[in-house]
């Protein structure tokens, strides 16, 4: 039977098995007893991620799944090392943890597993000036290592909205993007090199190289595998000294189809702003507000050119005129502004406190598809409830398509009926992406939420991620459950609409 | 809902922008430290939701990370000032 936190009512039955002592006992005497957590207090601490749906439960005094067995927290890949061999000798089930800001619950203990922390592995090791690269151990917060390549005249241009509240491994490990990813690209374009300590405890290395022809990419394996492959514990990061220049450009489009067409101009044409951001009519009226010019057109872009001055300038003056070329009107920069001072805050206590349930969806289309994909997820999310908000904006612009990213808010109701209407807009938003032939994840990841579309948009290419997990991890002892693959004997089982 | 109280449920389920003012170097790195944990595991035990046998009492006693976060707060919040608020007002009754 599983042992229950002391009872103080229904709400407290949650799973709670602890770790087995001689388990305990083995991984204490590898990272000493200060870095060993058994607790229930910290455990409840570790039980959750930002996936949206387990703050949900949380706010309602549910447990998303079941609290972790324990905690431990390797200061070395050495460590790292000899945990995972001993959860192989006592058949403990480890999941990867860095800073648990992940949206999708990738993160969630499903079977109580163990958390492995690694942000006591957070050191750059070396920046190399010649290569231009940065080797990073994977706990590394990912400002800390933004402010110390700047300290040294360097960037590494991942500069996602999380990045006070992520760790450089997160990045890789969920395959996120950040907000100067049209020019830089995702942090798969960014990462050259990495080494992981596979569910055998292994070490696995990626040679930090440009480019190879040595068979399929065994980078991409592990670059969004979410821990199910094993803990990426290194990475090499192209680097870029910091701009020479950086300046903003705002621009006011009569429609969302002008907007569009200007977007895919730009990058078709090759130019590369360092960032693209374009607002559907709820966005753009919620950072537009008293601008005069937004009233005859209400669309909002908004570019920033960075790097060399004179490439930059030239950039943003081709910019404009495919810009104006779309009837849009260059205007007042506020919007730049607010957006440079607010872009790492992705946190809306309005919201939040005031009981509305609110996510986020990220998918990618082509540009053939963007305008029907907003237009037919607009009305699906509004049709759920007569309060029900969308708002949507693309801000990882490529030549083929965009990112499209959406938030969805319902009105505070009874948690039930609200689980249910949250479930029903993440079920039509992804099956409508996948009906018009997107993605159904830019760069947030699977997780365990979106397990049940997964296998509509791989087929057979997820039959071939399980049979790789089943080779290097046959008892299924690495964040079981995660990415569409298979779940352990009594599971929690995690799905939109579920409720607690 | 008291002050502090609001302030707990507000950073109880932040992402921890403040994360960068625990120093890198510090020995302990765990996430139950961080002000958005400390937070959520307060309101968990003044909710009756965690007993004192859970740990609880011992974990919020680790202010380190949140002392440091004072100034680094987005929302200017005290996390540290509002969890002493609130156990002081529960211990009170």
């Amino acid at each position: 039977m599983p042992s229950v936190i002391e009872s103080h009512g229904a709400q407290s039955e949650w799973r709670a098995e602890p770790l087995p002592a001689a388990a305990a006992a083995a991984l204490g005497a590898i990272v000493g007893p200060a870095n060993l957590l058994e607790s229930i207090a910290d455990r409840y601490a570790y039980a959750r991620d930002r996936l949206p749906w387990g703050l949900f439960q949380l706010r309602a005094g549910r447990l998303p799944a079941t609290l972790p067995a324990a905690i431990v927290s390797p200061g070395s890949r050495d460590e790292l090392v000899k945990i995972v061999e001993a959860a192989n000798r006592f058949d403990v089930k480890l999941i990867p943890f860095g800073a648990g800001s992940g949206v999708l619950g990738g993160t969630l203990p499903l079977s109580c597993e163990v958390m492995v922390d690694l942000k006591r592995m957070n050191r750059i090791l070396d920046i190399d000036e010649i290569d231009r690269t940065v080797r990073v151990e994977a706990g590394m917060n990912g400002g800390q290592f933004e402010a110390a390549l700047a300290a040294r005249g360097y960037t590494a241009n991942h500069l996602p909205q999380s990045i006070y509240m992520s760790t450089v491994g997160g990045w890789a490990a969920c395959r996120g993007a950040g907000q100067a990813s049209s020019r830089y690209g995702k942090i798969e374009d960014i990462v050259i090199g990495l080494q992981v300590v596979l569910p055998n405890a292994r070490l696995l290395e990626v040679r930090p190289v440009a480019r190879r022809a040595v068979g399929p990419s065994i980078k991409d394996l592990m670059i969004g595998s979410e821990g199910v492959f094993g803990f990426i514990t290194e990475l090499t990061l192209r680097i870029h000294r910091l701009p020479e220049y950086e300046g903003g450009a705002v621009y006011a489009f009569r429609d969302l189809q002008s907007g569009l067409n200007a977007m895919r101009e730009i990058v078709q044409r090759e130019v590369r702003p360092s960032v693209m951001r374009l607002y559907d009519a709820p966005e753009s009226q919620a950072r537009t507000e008293g601008i005069e010019v937004f009233k005859e057109r209400p669309i909002l872009g908004i570019l920033k050119f960075s790097g060399p001055r004179s490439l930059a300038l030239a950039e943003t003056a081709l910019a404009h005129d495919i810009c104006c070329a779309h009837d849009a009107l260059a205007t007042d920069d506020a919007p730049y502004r607010h957006w440079e001072q607010t872009r790492y805050q992705s946190y809306s206590i309005k919201w939040q406190t005031a009981g509305y349930c609110m996510d986020t969806i990220e998918v990618t289309g082509s540009w053939r598809a963007l305008p029907q994909m907003h237009a037919r997820m607009g009305e699906a999310v509004r049709s759920l409830h007569p309060d029900a908000h969308f708002g949507a904006h693309w801000s990882h612009i490529y030549p083929e398509g965009a990112c499209q990213y959406m938030t969805v808010r319902l009105p505070p109701m009874e948690h039930a009926e609200a689980m249910h209407l949250h479930g029903e807009a993440w079920r039509r938003l992804e099956s409508i992406c996948l009906e018009l032939g997107g993605s159904i994840a830019h760069h947030h990841g699977v997780g365990v939420f979106r397990n049940e579309w997964l296998r509509q948009e791989l087929g057979v290419g997820l039959e071939l991620l399980q049979i790789l997990k089943d080779g290097i991890d046959p008892r299924n002892l690495l964040n079981p459950g995660k990415v569409g693959l298979r779940t352990t004997p009594g599971a929690v089982a995690i799905a939109p609409g579920d409720v607690r | 809902m008291s002050a502090a109280l609001e302030t707990l449920r507000s950073c109880a389920f932040c992402p921890n922008t403040c994360r960068p003012s625990h120093a890198a170097q510090a020995p302990s790195q765990i996430e139950s430290q961080t002000p958005s944990a400390m937070s959520l595991l307060a309101l968990a035990y003044l909710d009756s939701r965690l007993g004192e046998c859970s740990g609880v009492i011992e974990a919020l006693r680790r202010r380190d990370a949140v002392r440091e976060s004072r100034t680094h707060c987005t929302y200017g919040f005290d996390i540290d000032a509002a969890l002493d608020a609130a156990l002081a007002a529960a211990a009170r009754g």
